[in-house]
């Protein structure tokens, strides 16, 4: 790993710990929901660094940002941390895989998808199974469809004002 | 800017997502399994209440003859009845909890009782 590559992950994984630290300023219907600004950052670092950098970004960043606003270990933070490695590994694949064919928009919003499906189910497993249905399932992978294209837009935009080239 | 890198795979990836999640989120609306019972009453005095479950066929007697009322787990309905336009009948099954189908004529109603999953239609 050499110190430019180094230096792109700190910068990335800085902006993406205060992006995840700002938005938990923000009132959410559940105490560990996120907007998920700092996803922008981690897709930016998928698509201009690569797979293993996007991981380590979103590790530092969920564990990081968990120690500064509060919650690292708790309940938001196991699911945060699983649905964010299972959602950052699934849009790796499809980057592999399809990519170009399906764009960083589309990969984002599955990538989102998968977050909060990983997440809806673990939380039902964590309190127990009554808890979770096919309704808030549905409800869940909608909130994931819109926030990640949103994501996806943004991301694409970053990449375009940063002149950041897809490896 | 944004519209050109939006290609055909993202538009068809994104709509059966939100198919998925609109039929996910609608879907759920089939025969309630929370716990219920159906009350079957008559205006002669018959008050029976049933716990949905194994198939029970009940007649009763209304106001003017008999009406057969079958329930199961499916929920509950009139298999026949006594008056001349069957409009119970014709109803069929009712399952979830706030519903009822009355056979006017022969002064029977039956419901479903328990947690309704509307507001304001709680019998």
């Amino acid at each position: 790993m050499n110190a430019r590559l180094t230096s792109k992950i700190a910068m990335l994984s800085a902006a993406a710990i205060g992006a995840y630290v700002a938005e938990s300023a923000f009132p959410m219907p559940l105490p560990w929901a996120r907007i998920g600004i700092s996803n922008v950052v981690v897709v930016v670092g998928l698509f201009s660094l690569g797979l293993r950098e996007a991981m380590l970004i979103n590790l530092v960043r969920v564990v990081i940002g968990n120690l500064i606003a509060g919650g690292l270990f708790g309940v938001g933070f196991i699911l945060s941390i699983c649905g964010s490695t299972v959602s950052t590994l699934a849009m790796g694949m499809l980057k592999q895989l399809v990519y170009p064919s399906l764009s960083l928009i589309g990969i984002s919003s599955v990538g989102a998808s998968v977050n909060n499906f990983v997440q809806i189910m673990l939380f039902g497993l964590l309190i127990g199974a009554p808890g979770v249905s096919g309704t808030m399932i549905g409800g869940f992978l909608l909130i994931g469809v819109v926030v990640g294209s949103v994501t996806g837009i943004l991301a694409s935009l970053v990449m375009s004002r940063l002149k950041l080239e897809s490896p | 800017m944004i519209a050109n890198r939006i290609t055909l795979w993202d538009i068809a990836v994104i709509s059966s997502l939100v198919t998925l999640g609109v039929y996910l989120l609608t879907s759920s609306g089939g025969p309630a399994k929370t716990a219920r019972t159906v009350r079957v009453v008559s205006s002669n005095g018959f008050d029976q209440t049933y716990i949905p479950g194994s198939n029970t066929i009940v007649e009763v007697e209304g106001r003017i003859g008999k009406s057969v009322i079958e329930i199961s787990e499916e929920g509950v309905r009139f298999i026949d009845s006594c008056c001349p336009n069957h409009f119970c009948v014709r109803r069929g099954w009712v399952s979830r909890p706030g519903d009822m189908v009355a056979c006017v004529p022969n002064g029977i109603v039956v419901m479903v009782i328990g947690k309704s999953e509307y507001d304001g239609i709680t019998p």
